[in-house]
């Protein structure tokens, strides 16, 4: 048993110690306990251990609180307290995981016991930082130990620290030798000054760049590059040194060189390359090339080929002692440079002893590279290096050759190219100074062969509808190509067609290729010659290789082509101008010549010659008067029987009022019209070709026609017209000028037209001046004539007027007496009805009561009113004008009426030979009594009996008509005054009978007359025309014309 | 009808007035004669003539223009134109006017005298169908009127 009591005294003064550690302990951060290191009991835990582990833990065991143990930790049991030591020890709580750092004291009680104080501090970080220290330095060393780069640490004493495993390989000696030892030691003269400046500024705290370069030293002595890459860092104990990271760069070092090296080379040969580019030669650019060889390039033994035709000459050397000359054949088997210009890849020969075909240049050449100069496809040449070393030459030294090639042929490229383009244009220049179009052929061939270096060169023309051959170049015999355009057969053809360049590399292959007789011509180039638009021929160039032609070849002949094109159009043009200038200069004499001729018709003809010659074949003016009828014509260029064929065709006046109106005007060409023939609407209208009818069908025309066939018109229908009025300054239409069959068998223009107006208008003047003077000549003669015969008509007139005037008094005398007389008749009437109504009465009032002798009286009165009336009548008829009413009739049933009327006595006999023809128009009742009375004069003078013989008959347009009778004739002195008015023979009547017959009979246009001898009878002849005529200068008949509707009327 | 014929002479002759009325008068007509148109018009109004013999010259107007001018009458008065100059436009105007007769001067007594007995015939017909056609319509209009009246009778219940 323990002392209770001591121990409970102990305990006490525990307790209160313990309370006071308590007091000190709670504000402290870290468990602090205390335990009986015997029983492990806890006997005290601070604020901190209470919320650790729970606050009823005191009297448990620290072991099992602490570290869920069930027995004490090895620790303690193997390491006992020691009084005065603290046992120190870390470890891991295994409740909360956490590390602890404990320090256990023993700390004497009263009683020589004693307790364990221990403080656990949670050092849980830091040995996590320990441990991640721990292994960076682990991984470190791993990565360091490891790497391929060289690692050292250098302190700031320039002694190496660290070394990896690496820096032996680097330098070549042991780590031994390596770590503690002078970093300087390693490095060379050069860079220790470089290091050791660089440190020094370093500690400066200049900025230095961390990264250098150096050599070091190895232990065998050889020098090599290094780069080193450092950092600062500080060691544990804070003293600064350098992490370096030493990098073996002598290969790349060596590498770079080389690269520099080749770079320079390569901007050499740049500059190369643009010295080429101004060379102005190929002296020069051989040169320079052989210099860039040499100089640049370091090739000793250097030298150029160059491909001629079928061989490969050597143009130019360096280096070689005595001078060379070399032409291998390209077929052929012989050098290396003709294999490298065959396959057109460098040709690299190390040991020329084996090589066969190795052409021998220069002494104890031992290697040969040879580079093909090409562009494209086409292979220019062959740059040549040789040297005496073996294997001299290597990837480098092609890839630079090869660079140097392709300059190289650049600039031979554009040298031959300016060299072509200037010999295009010399000759451009040659051909704008050609004075005909077989020249500018002769010298584009030149230019195709020398300046193009084309074989085979062929230049075409297009004439009318056919390309032909005009120039050939090189074809061995001379071809004739003539080929149309609208087929399929030949590449010139599809070229002019196209009017673009075409080009076949293969003509085996193409269908359209036309062969020129050569045998083996397997390309060819054609290229059209055009202005503008319009192609004009073609120029062809073949070739017996395959592929011969290429775009540079293209362009070329398209230029020369569009030089020739100039050339040719300037030439045309030329033409043109000088035929112009020829009409012109033939129209200003004719111009002369019209103003010299004198007369109408040969003005016109100059005129008409001279359109002529300004390029018609055929040219006729023709006259026209008011009513645009034609008068006469004056022709060019066409036979007689051409002519009179066009005296007879010509239209009628109104056709060609309508061929110059508002319907044509949209014809009209400057003053001309002109009519094509391709329009419908002409075909129509003016050749009268029914509508539809196409235009090959069309066969009607108006005009003559031409003599000229299809072909030679260009476009210009034979059927086509042209014509111009020629108008006087008033406007006034006074022929027209019309051209047929035009000699270039061109449409007309306004061009062309223009020149020609000047014609027309003095073709009008001409006319009109003409016309003018025959009017003034004819006025001139007529007053010529006047003037001779103006006294003839003077007194003409005056005998006229005299008559006239006698008549007119005449007339007017009769004029009177008719008046006189109606009046006189008129007012007699009157008394006479009232004697008549008178004796009437008389008469009826006495009736039969009366004597004889008183009837005989009032039958006397009778008859004498009777004879009064008649005699009045007869006044009166013979006065008055005569107003004749006609109706057609005819005479034989006037006679027969007028018999009737009169009392014809037994002892005459009547012979009735009148007709019903001819049928006349009079007026019926007063021919009758015309005939009653000729018929009663014929009976009166036969009063013993005899023969009346009544005739008539049509003469000469007239009814004449015969009266004839046996009776006693008449005097001559009776026969005079037959006609007389108030002459008679008779005892009763007035005498009037006979004057109003022929007064009558005059009104009606006709005639009486009578012929007679005593004792022999009378014969009255009366005419009467059959055809109404009406006097004229005599007296004023009003004719009327009653219409019988028996009859038909004929038109008047 | 029984009725004496009246005749109008115009005429400005007084010779051939007289000498004409004293023939016709003998005749057995009544007989009226004036020298001017105007007194034509002035008697033809008042007093009623089968005919007028009309000269073709009067001294105030155209005898043709007093064809117009006189008066109608029912029956229409018959007019005959007397002329000395015979004309076939006179003729044909006279007719147009509503001349009914034309005679020549110097007369034909006996034709005249035969013209106006036709004339008057004519007249007397004329007259005749006129109140023929009258009495006929009058005759007509009774029997409608008569009709009418009996069917209006019917209907009286």
């Amino acid at each position: 048993m323990k002392k209770v009591k001591s121990q409970n005294t102990i305990g006490e003064q525990l307790k209160k110690e313990l309370e006071r550690l308590r007091v000190l302990t709670d504000g402290i951060d870290e468990i602090i306990y205390v335990i009986n290191p015997d029983s492990y009991e806890i006997l005290f835990a601070n604020k901190k251990t209470e919320e650790l582990f729970g606050k009823k833990i005191l009297g448990k065991k620290c072991y099992e609180v602490f570290q869920n143990l069930n027995q004490p930790c090895s620790f303690c049991t193997k390491n006992s307290l020691v009084k005065e030591k603290a046992r120190i020890r870390g470890l891991q709580n295994h409740r909360n995981k956490r590390w602890y750092k404990c320090i256990d004291k023993a700390i004497e009680q009263p009683g020589g016991k004693y307790v364990q104080l221990g403080i656990a501090i949670d050092v849980t970080e830091q040995k996590e930082m320990e441990e991640a220290l721990r292994e960076r330095e682990q991984l470190f060393h791993s990565v360091v130990d490891n790497s391929h780069d060289c690692i050292l640490i250098i302190d700031d004493k320039f002694r190496i620290i660290y070394a990896n495993d690496e820096a032996m390989h680097l330098s070549g000696y042991s780590k031994k030798e390596i770590v503690d030892r002078d970093f300087r030691k390693f490095l060379d003269d050069n860079s220790r000054v470089i290091v050791e400046d660089r440190y020094v500024r370093r500690q400066r705290r200049e900025s230095v760049p961390s990264q250098y370069k150096f050599k070091i030293v190895r232990k065998d002595g050889e020098k090599r590059d290094v780069e080193i890459k450092s950092t600062v860092i500080r060691d544990r104990r804070g003293k600064t040194c350098s992490l370096a990271q030493l990098l073996d760069i002598s290969e790349s070092k060596r590498i770079e060189d080389e690269r520099k090296r080749f770079e320079e080379q390569l901007s050499a040969l740049n500059m190369y390359g643009q010295s080429l580019n101004r060379a102005k030669n190929m002296k020069e650019v051989y040169k320079l090339t052989t210099d860039a060889m040499g100089k640049t390039l370091g090739f000793d033994f250097a030298d150029i080929f160059i491909v001629d035709g079928k061989m490969l000459s050597l143009v130019v050397h360096r280096g070689y002692s005595k001078y060379l000359s070399l032409k291998l054949p390209l077929d052929g088997e012989r050098g290396i440079t003709v294999r490298a210009a065959r396959v057109k890849k460098p040709v690299y020969v190390p040991d020329v002893r084996k090589e066969k075909a190795y052409v021998r240049g220069g002494e104890g050449i031992l290697s040969d590279l040879a580079v093909p100069i090409e562009i494209g496809n086409k292979v220019l040449g062959v740059l040549n290096v040789e040297s005496k070393r073996l294997a001299a030459f290597d990837e480098n030294d092609k890839g630079l050759l090869e660079t140097l090639a392709s300059h190289a042929a650049i600039a031979i490229t554009n040298l031959k190219r300016q060299e072509r383009l200037s010999a295009l244009n010399e000759y451009g220049k040659k051909l704008n100074m050609a004075e005909d179009i077989e020249e500018v052929y002769k010298l584009t061939l030149d230019a195709m062969e020398k300046t193009l270096g084309f074989e085979y060169a062929a230049f075409l023309i297009i004439e009318g509808k056919m390309l032909r051959l005009t120039g050939q170049h090189k074809y061995p015999k001379k071809l004739k190509i003539n080929l149309p355009l609208d087929e399929a057969k030949g590449l010139t053809v599809k070229a002019a067609k196209t009017g673009k360049p075409v080009y076949v590399p293969d003509v085996r292959k193409e269908n359209a290729y036309v062969g020129a007789g050569v045998e083996g011509m397997l390309s060819e180039l054609a290229v059209p010659v055009k202005i503008g638009n319009k192609v004009l021929g073609v120029l062809n160039v073949e070739s017996k290789r395959l592929s011969a032609f290429d775009k540079e070849d293209k362009k070329l002949l398209e230029i020369l082509a569009s030089h020739a094109a100039t050339a040719i159009g300037d030439l045309n043009r030329q033409e043109k101008l000088k035929i112009i200038s020829k009409k012109l200069t033939n129209l200003m004499k004719s111009s002369t010549k019209i103003m010299n001729a004198k007369d109408m018709r040969k003005r016109l003809k100059t005129i008409v010659d001279a359109t002529l010659k300004f390029g018609w074949r055929r040219v006729v003016i023709s006259l026209r008067d008011e009513n645009l009828e034609g008068l006469e014509l004056v022709t060019a260029g066409l036979t007689k029987e051409e002519t009179r064929l066009l005296q007879e065709r010509k239209a009628p006046g109104h056709v060609w009022r309508e061929r110059l109106g508002s319907k044509f005007e949209r014809f009209k060409i400057g003053e001309f019209y002109y009519l094509p023939w391709s329009e419908p609407w002409i075909r129509e209208n003016v050749h009268g070709v029914p509508s539809g009818t196409s235009l090959e069908d069309a066969t009607t025309y108006a005009g003559v026609p031409s003599k000229l066939s299809l072909k030679e018109m260009v476009d210009w229908h034979p059927q086509d017209m042209l014509y111009a009025p020629l108008r006087t300054h008033e406007g006034r239409i006074v022929g027209i000028l019309s051209m047929d069959d035009p000699v270039d068998g061109r449409k007309p223009t306004k061009e062309s037209l223009t020149p020609l107006e000047l014609f027309l208008h003095q073709a009008a003047i001409t006319i009109e001046n003409a016309q003018l003077i025959e009017s003034l000549t004819e006025a001139r003669k007529q007053l010529e004539e006047y003037a001779g015969q103006l006294e003839q008509k003077v007194e003409e007139r005056t005998c006229e007027l005299k008559k006239s005037q006698e008549q007119l008094l005449k007339a007017q005398r009769l004029a009177v007496i008719g008046e006189l007389a109606g009046m006189v008749g008129h007012d007699l009437r009157n008394p006479l009805t009232s004697i008549s109504g008178a004796e009437y009465y008389l008469k009826k009032r006495l009736g039969s009561k009366v004597d004889n002798k008183i009837k005989e009286m009032l039958t006397l009165i009778e008859g004498n009113i009777a004879y009064s009336n008649k005699i009045i009548n007869d006044l009166l008829d013979y006065s008055k004008e005569i107003e004749l009413e006609l109706t057609e009739s005819n005479f034989k049933s006037i006679i027969k009426e007028v018999l009737s009327l009169v009392e014809i006595p037994k002892n005459v006999r009547i012979v009735n030979l009148t007709k019903n023809e001819p049928k006349i128009n009079v007026d019926v009742g007063k021919i009758k009594r015309v005939f009653v009375n000729i018929i009663k004069n014929a009976l009166e003078a036969m009063p013993k009996g005899g023969t009346l013989t009544i005739e008539s008959r049509k003469l000469d347009g007239n009814l004449e008509v015969v009266c004839s009778d046996t009776g006693s004739g008449m005097s001559k002195a009776t026969l005079e005054k037959l006609w007389t008015p108030l002459f008679t023979t008779k005892a009763k009547g007035m005498g009037f009978g006979l004057p109003i017959c022929k007064r009558f009979i005059e009104a009606h246009g006709g005639s009486i007359s009578a012929r007679s001898a005593p004792r022999k009878g009378t014969t009255f002849t009366v005419t009467l025309p059959i055809e109404q005529k009406i006097e004229k200068g005599g007296e004023k008949v009003w004719v009327k014309s009653l219409e019988s509707s028996l009859l038909t009327m004929t038109k008047t | 009808m029984g009725e004496i014929a009246r005749i109008l002479i115009v005429d400005d002759d007084e010779n051939i007035r007289k000498v004409l009325a004293t023939i016709l008068e003998d005749e057995g007509y009544d007989v009226d004669s004036v020298d001017t148109a105007k007194k034509a018009i002035e008697r033809t109004r008042r007093k009623f003539y089968n005919i007028a013999l009309i000269d073709i010259r009067l001294p105030d107007m155209e005898g043709i223009e007093l064809l117009t001018k006189m008066k109608n009458t029912i029956p229409k008065i018959r007019k005959i134109i007397i002329t000395g100059y015979p004309t076939l436009q006179n003729a044909v105007e006279a007719v147009n006017r509503g001349a009914d007769a034309y005679i020549l001067k110097p007369f034909d007594m006996e034709k005249v005298l035969i013209e106006i007995k036709e004339q008057l015939k004519k007249q007397q017909e004329e007259k005749k169908y006129s109140q023929e056609k009258v009495a006929e319509f009058i005759e007509t209009r009774v029997r409608e009127l008569d009709l009418e009246r009996e069917v209006t009778n019917k209907k009286k219940p």
